[in-house]
């Protein structure tokens, strides 16, 4: 069962996109690319030869791979259908640092392409995930107290419904700033444009511009897997226990669902911010997420 | 009805954050308004529904008045004087966003401290209303001072004036209103009187810079550059 879920999981995560996607054509009025366009990109791209850079090293030929395979992980240890399994015994920041060991991989490779375009997606790259880290690190402190285990299925067990009635504010503020670092990791507006896919103004997938297709593939599907994880992980801060087992996934990809159809709303009627406010608002994140910290101590 | 009420209370806490790093005049009004509904509705969340039933007229008055009058007229008396005075559409910060909203933090830590060294819980409605008035009155207050333009001043006033009526929502359901009603008309005259006042100091002046307006006193000690925006008389 667990391990249907997760190549449930693995199966559905460019779904989602698609669900984005589709929500904001929809509010623009077009026809939109239709939810499974993402597979198709993804097949087209892994039907291409593969072509490196003439200056890179060894670095740039497994990276992408090597970042795709760490996010994959990620994928498996998380409690899909509400611990059990792996989840119980790896502690929730190893969660975090596979993330950031595929973001760590993706900087590395773009850089030993020696492209002067990918080194400034880098460095911004290393920039916001700075940011971010904070505020995430914050979160997951408050989530360990609030679960008093530091387990990944144990954190991510659901929200106690008497927690809900005596931690409402902190709760509320944590998921907010959550919020945040979510868009901000997924590359989403306000702090991202996805739709300047690939171009110097985008700031994660500006390292990506040497890469091509197998590997590009390899790094799309990660950041779809990205999106679903870090979705996943915000719905199970605020839903509910519903026990384990199917209920549990199926309650799981749902709340997945919505969130992407939020991010969809969200992009619709927001613009991007400027470059400079987003390290700033990043900061304001981690503010509301100490606030919480500091109500939950103090009450 | 209890936890609706605390939902908009971290909300309120995040709208106090908000108007610290907004840097348009704008969002700043929309943050107050946001305040405004919030302080207007917080009565009828606060409500014991399951020990008293529906609340009295009296409630529902308050609610609706506090709503419309900081939701919705202030806000747009606000907006009406800043296209009015033809002001630059930015907040001046003398302080920058970044510190500003590091120190309503530390406030609400200060807050949260004291809230919790009053002791009151027995008699209240909500115990985080106190502390999130405290930090709205000390958010009201930096606006006030941290802040250039005239007409960030009346915001600030009216943040602090938000926070001083959470005060009274939170502590006294049902006899605050005599006081409440009194707060309201004085900060609502308020309003009125700053706006006309930017308005006209923006239309002798050029500018509602308020460090401009000290230079007033002393004719000769101007800048050189300052000069075309005195009057003689």
């Amino acid at each position: 069962m667990n391990i249907l879920s997760i190549i449930l999981a693995a199966v559905l995560s460019p779904f989602f996109i698609g669900v984005v996607n589709q929500t904001k054509a929809f509010f623009a009025g077009r026809k939109g690319p239709g939810f499974f366009r993402l597979y198709f990109t993804i097949g087209k791209l892994l039907r291409k030869s593969r072509m490196l850079p003439e200056n890179s090293t060894w670095i740039f030929d497994i990276a992408q791979s090597a970042s795709l395979a760490s996010v994959a992980v990620a994928v498996i240890i998380f409690p899909w259908t509400g611990g059990g399994g792996v989840s119980s015994f790896v502690p929730v920041a190893f969660f975090f640092y596979l993330l950031a060991a595929g973001r760590f991989l993706t900087v590395l490779g773009a850089l030993d392409a020696g492209n002067a375009f990918e080194g400034m997606g880098s460095s911004r790259e290393v920039q916001f995930s700075a940011f971010a880290e904070i505020v995430v690190f914050i979160v997951l402190g408050f989530l360990v107290f609030l679960s008093a285990d530091t387990s990944l299925s144990g954190v991510l067990s659901g929200i106690r419904v008497e927690d809900w009635k005596d931690n409402v504010i902190p709760l509320v503020l944590v998921f907010l700033a959550f919020v945040a670092v979510f868009l901000s990791e997924n590359c989403r507006v306000p702090f991202d444009d996805p739709e300047t896919h690939l171009e110097l103004t985008m700031i994660h997938e500006a390292m990506l511009l040497d890469v091509g297709g197998p590997d590009l593939a390899f790094a799309l599907y990660g950041a779809a897997l990205k999106f679903e994880l870090l979705a996943a992980f915000l719905v199970m801060m605020v839903m509910p226990c519903f026990g384990s087992g199917w209920v549990h996934a199926a309650a799981l990809f749902a709340g997945v669902g919505l969130i992407s159809v939020a991010v969809g709303v969200i992009e619709s009627v927001m613009a991007r911010m400027r470059f400079l406010k987003s390290p700033q608002s990043l900061m304001g994140a981690a503010l509301i997420a100490a606030l919480a910290v500091l109500v939950f101590i103090c009450f | 009805m209890h936890t609706f009420s605390e939902i908009v209370l971290a909300l309120f806490l995040i709208a106090d954050l908000a108007l610290a790093g907004a840097s348009r005049l704008k969002s700043a009004i929309r943050f107050v308004a946001l305040q405004g509904w919030i302080v207007g509705v917080l009565p009828i969340f606060l409500w014991d529904w399951q020990a008293n039933g529906c609340p009295g007229i009296r409630i529902w008055g308050i609610s609706l008045m506090n709503a419309v009058v900081k939701g919705v007229a202030m806000p747009l008396l606000l907006s009406y004087a800043v296209r009015k005075a033809r002001t630059r559409r930015e907040v001046e910060p003398i302080v920058s966003f970044q510190m500003s909203r590091f120190i309503v933090f530390l406030m609400a830590v200060g807050g949260f401290a004291t809230g919790r060294l009053l002791h009151i819980h027995e008699t209240i409605a909500s115990e985080f209303a106190i502390p999130v008035s405290f930090t709205t009155m000390g958010t009201g207050l930096l606006l006030i001072s941290a802040r250039k333009k005239a007409i960030t001043q009346v915001i600030g006033f009216l943040v602090l004036e938000n926070g001083i009526s959470l005060f009274g929502a939170g502590i006294l359901l049902e006899y605050g209103i005599v006081v409440e009603l009194g707060i309201l008309l004085d900060v609502f005259a308020l309003v009125f009187i700053l706006g006309i006042a930017a308005f006209q100091i923006n239309r002798t002046f050029s500018s509602t810079d308020t460090d401009r307006l000290n230079h007033l006193g002393d004719t000769h000690l101007m800048h050189p550059h300052h000069k075309h925006d005195h009057v003689h008389d």
